[in-house]
């Protein structure tokens, strides 16, 4: 049938990157940046979104030479062993990202609405739903966030346009004299937004892959400025040391919105299921790319026991960021020393390489005409009305 | 294995009676036709669906008279050349055909030296007739609902679209029942692959018997285990009009008044026939009003129970020492009380179905009001409770179509039990597993979901006919079901340099 093709729109594409660059960024950067870099933080996040859209210039590159899957294009430069190392980096790095958002995601439930309940229950819970949304496809994840967008997108901005009411601006003064790190608090934003890498693996699911870059620098432009917005009325209601010292600052301070002529007392526990469905979204996104690493490595086809093996995974490593103090710190530095700079540098090498190799230039040529001619932007209302009678008669 | 029909007058009748031995509803006559009455011929028809033989009127009767008052010689001649400008005649080659053909209603005739039998028209079966649909009325637009006969039934279409494009695509099915089922659809709106995908679940199936357009439903759906429904259900032939205008295939099934419509999709449900014959405005509030029922049905007594057990800041304090006042001394905790209510308010509804006629409605009224007032003022249920269970009914009411309406009555105890046990955090689970539900479920390849995801992968960017009913000047192109190419269903004619003449 018609819509069950195995693509997803840009819409699409473009909303889920926002909620995957959105979600975690908006709950732990504003306390990590306001701790790095001060009233300064707000200049980290414009140079740190501007990093992240170099990246994907870079990546840009890489998409240029890619022909078919990110796996495809692996083999094709570097041959099958290093695809397959690099394929297993991915996978660690899913399977550590989908248990840190996992992690997060039971602590804001017992943060906020649950705060007896199990640690365990909650999160297998969560997994046991991450795996109903990947078992169907990229599709209906797709699909989802699609259609929440703007349910979740218009009481945010209104609950920060009230919350900005009450920042005092004097608090997000002085800047450049606060002595905090420029350089750390932009690469942390940096980090933050490293998910949009997820383009590569984006590309042979994308109905219109020539606008995938543009799609991808939206959604960075979209998550920076929420982030940035967040992070001014943070500092405008809490200043520096508060913004520090609370957890999860954001959710508190929507808590303490009150929205004129407002039904309700507190609006933290609906607040939370903003973040709650953004870093679900990131969630299933570590998970879905897990289980579809391991399936593509393991030839897996009918069967789901490479998921079930992801979602035990994703509980344990959950667990131990839960039970292991150090586990969170450890993260952080794999992130800032392991998976941020082999991220930056993967594209460079596979740029490099494949120009030396000249990956995809005839066949991709080729093919992204054909793509161009298949995904052919439809005729205008004017243009149909014009070219068709009432009785459907006459090309469109 | 079939048999075939002989020359031999004394053979059919042998192998006709064979198949209807012990059949007393089914009436068998010989007869001698032709001016000196040698010509044997024989009539065998279902008692009550074949009038009186030799009214004047009648087919039937009319051909018989004819073939009385003819020499034998020209009999045959004239059955071959003329029969079938008698209406409604159809010829048989096997006995099994011709059984069949006498089963649907109508009568079939075997003379002797002629190889073929005669099904003739009569008046059918008895049924119902046309009358007003009881599950969709309409402030505005036609009281018409479908009939128990598929032939009263594509008639009623055919009537509202007089175009030679509608098609009806005629089956059967039940292997014992023989059941008609018709596809109507417009040949140059309907996409093909839609066209076929039907049919072939059609075929995929083979069950003793169609007594209901239910049955067809639940057999050629797609996704069995979901309680979402993958085909819209209809009893107004406006409705089914509409569909097929919009490109979309509709299923009638003999015996049964409800048409079935596909694909549809989440936004189909909500809407109603008379969101299209009012004015756009209350069209459009009517609709957002539906859409809230809809969601509102499904999460109210979850929702109450999250925020009256786990979250009670989010409440003003007046409202909750209300709360808390009207739940002192009653015994058992809110979930308790919900359910109590949540069963006892299906009860009523399962009661006021089964009555009949204007017990039913007693019912409803005793019911909610006594039994309701009563549990009260017994302490088994807080007044808020009451609310919140007839204010979710309300809601579920309000849903236009009843087999979806029973979809999110089924969730809402999901959600009553999830938040019962996990509070809000329950309520954002089930909500997410309902929403990754919808957005996998697909009805005929068209997501669920549909028009609020995906639209651009069809290059179908049309999203005025869904939380709003924009005004229909501005509606000029069909649904995404249609065919690609004759999206255009309106166009407004500019006259250039003329004046309104009033």
């Amino acid at each position: 049938m018609f819509s069950n093709n195995g693509q997803i729109s840009i819409r699409q594409i473009r909303r889920l990157l926002i909620f995957d660059l959105f979600g975690v960024s908006s709950l732990l950067l504003p306390g990590m940046l306001a701790g790095t870099a001060g009233t300064d933080g707000i200049f980290c996040i414009g140079a740190g979104a501007l990093l992240a859209l170099a990246y994907l210039g870079l990546l840009g590159r890489v998409l240029k030479q890619m022909k078919g899957s990110l796996s495809q294009y692996l083999k094709e430069v570097l041959g099958g062993f290093l695809r397959d190392v690099v394929m297993l980096f991915f996978l660690f790095f899913f399977l550590l990202l989908g248990a840190f958002v996992l992690y997060q995601l039971t602590g804001l439930v017992r943060s906020w609405l649950l705060p007896e309940g199990s640690y365990s229950l909650i999160s297998v819970l969560i997994l046991l739903l991450a795996a109903y949304g990947t078992i169907r496809g990229l599709e209906g994840r797709a699909r989802i966030y699609e259609i929440l967008f703007w349910f979740l997108l218009a009481p945010l901005l209104l609950m920060l346009l009230f919350a900005l009411r009450g920042a005092n601006p004097d608090y997000w003064t002085p800047v450049a004299v606060s002595g905090g790190s420029f350089l750390a608090g932009s690469l942390t934003v940096f980090v933050f937004f490293l998910p949009v890498f997820l383009v590569l693996f984006l590309k042979p699911h994308c109905n219109k892959p020539e606008k995938l870059l543009k799609c991808a620098g939206w959604a960075v432009g979209v998550a920076a400025v929420l982030n940035a917005v967040i992070y001014l009325a943070l500092l405008g209601n809490f200043q520096v040391k508060t913004t520090v010292a609370l957890e999860r600052p954001v959710i508190t301070l929507m808590s303490m919105v009150k929205l004129p002529g407002g039904f309700f007392e507190r609006m933290d526990a609906l607040m939370t299921a903003i973040w709650f469905f953004s870093m679900f979204a990131l969630m299933n996104t570590g998970v879905f790319y897990s289980g579809h690493i391991l399936k593509e490595l393991f030839h897996e086809k009918k069967t789901h026991y490479g998921l079930l093996a992801v979602l035990a995974l994703e509980f344990i490593g959950a667990r131990c960021f839960f039970t292991y103090q150090r586990a969170e710190g450890l993260y952080r530095s794999f992130l800032a020393y392991v998976a941020g700079p082999v991220l930056v540098a993967l594209p460079l090498v596979l740029w490099i390489v494949g120009r030396i190799r000249k990956a995809g230039s005839g066949e991709y040529m080729a093919e992204s005409g054909k793509r161009a001619t298949e995904s052919r932007e439809p005729m205008t209302e004017y243009e149909k009305a014009a070219a068709c009678d009432i009785d459907g008669k006459g090309a469109e | 294995m079939s048999t075939i029909i002989s020359a031999s007058l004394e053979q059919n009748i042998n192998a006709f009676s064979l198949l209807f031995n012990d059949c007393a509803d089914i009436k068998k006559r010989r007869m001698k036709l032709g001016k000196e009455l040698k010509t044997e011929c024989f009539i065998a028809y279902v008692e009550v669906a074949v009038g009186n033989m030799i009214l004047e009127n009648s087919v039937l009767g009319k051909l018989l008279n004819t073939l009385w008052e003819m020499p034998e010689d020209q009999i045959f001649v004239y059955l071959r050349e003329n029969a079938f400008g008698i209406s409604d005649v159809t010829e048989y080659e096997t006995m099994e055909e011709a059984a069949i053909g006498m089963l649907t209603g109508d009568a079939i005739f075997f003379i002797d030296g002629y190889d073929r039998a005669l099904k003739i028209k009569d008046k059918g079966y008895p049924n119902m007739g046309v009358k007003e649909p009881q599950s969709e009325k309409s402030t505005r637009g036609s009281n018409e609902g479908f009939a128990e006969s598929i032939k009263v039934n594509t008639a009623l279409i055919r009537k509202r679209l007089r175009t030679p494009k509608v098609k009806v695509r005629e089956s059967f099915a039940g292997r014992r029942s023989h059941t008609n089922v018709d596809l109507v659809y417009m040949e140059d709106l309907v996409r093909p692959d839609l066209l076929a995908a039907i049919e072939q679940r059609l075929e995929d199936f083979e069950i003793d018997g169609v007594l209901d357009s239910g049955i067809v439903e639940q057999l050629a759906e797609g996704s069995w285990l979901s309680p979402f429904p993958q085909f819209q259900t209809t009893q107004r032939p406006d409705r089914a009009a509409m569909a097929i205008l919009e490109g979309r295939i509709v299923l009638l099934t003999d015996n049964s008044p409800v048409a079935l419509i596909l694909p549809t999709g989440y936004n189909s449900f909500i809407q109603t026939a008379d969101d299209y014959y009012t004015r756009w405005e209350i069209a459009s509030f009517t609709r957002i009003l539906r859409y809230i029922a809809s969601f509102l049905a499904m999460t109210l007594p979850g929702l109450y129970l999250a925020v009256s057990n786990f979250h009670t800041q989010i409440l003003p304090t007046d409202l909750l020492l209300s709360f808390a006042a009207a739940r002192q001394g009653v015994p058992f905790p809110a979930v308790v009380e919900i359910l109590i209510m949540e069963l006892a308010f299906e009860l009523l509804r399962e009661a006021g179905v089964r009555i009949p006629g204007a017990l039913g409605n007693t019912i409803g009224i005793v019911g909610g009001l006594i039994i309701g007032q009563a549990a009260v003022d017994a302490n088994i249920v807080s007044p808020i409770v009451v609310i919140i269970v007839a204010l979710t009914a309300l809601c579920s009411f309000t849903i236009p179509n009843e087999e979806f309406a029973t979809a999110f009555r089924i969730l809402k105890f999901l959600f009553i039990l999830l938040c019962a046990y996990l509070g809000f955090f329950g309520f954002l689970l089930s909500l997410l597993a309902v929403l990754i539900h919808l957005s996998h479920l697909e009805s005929f390849g068209i997501p669920y979901l549909m028009p609020f995801v995906g639209p651009d992968l069809n290059h179908y960017d049309d999203e005025r006919d869904t939380f709003l009913r924009l005004p229909l000047s501005w509606m000029k192109r069909r649904p995404i079901y249609t065919m690609e190419n004759a999206r255009v269903r309106l166009r407004i004619k500019k006259r250039e340099g003329k004046k309104n003449v009033l």
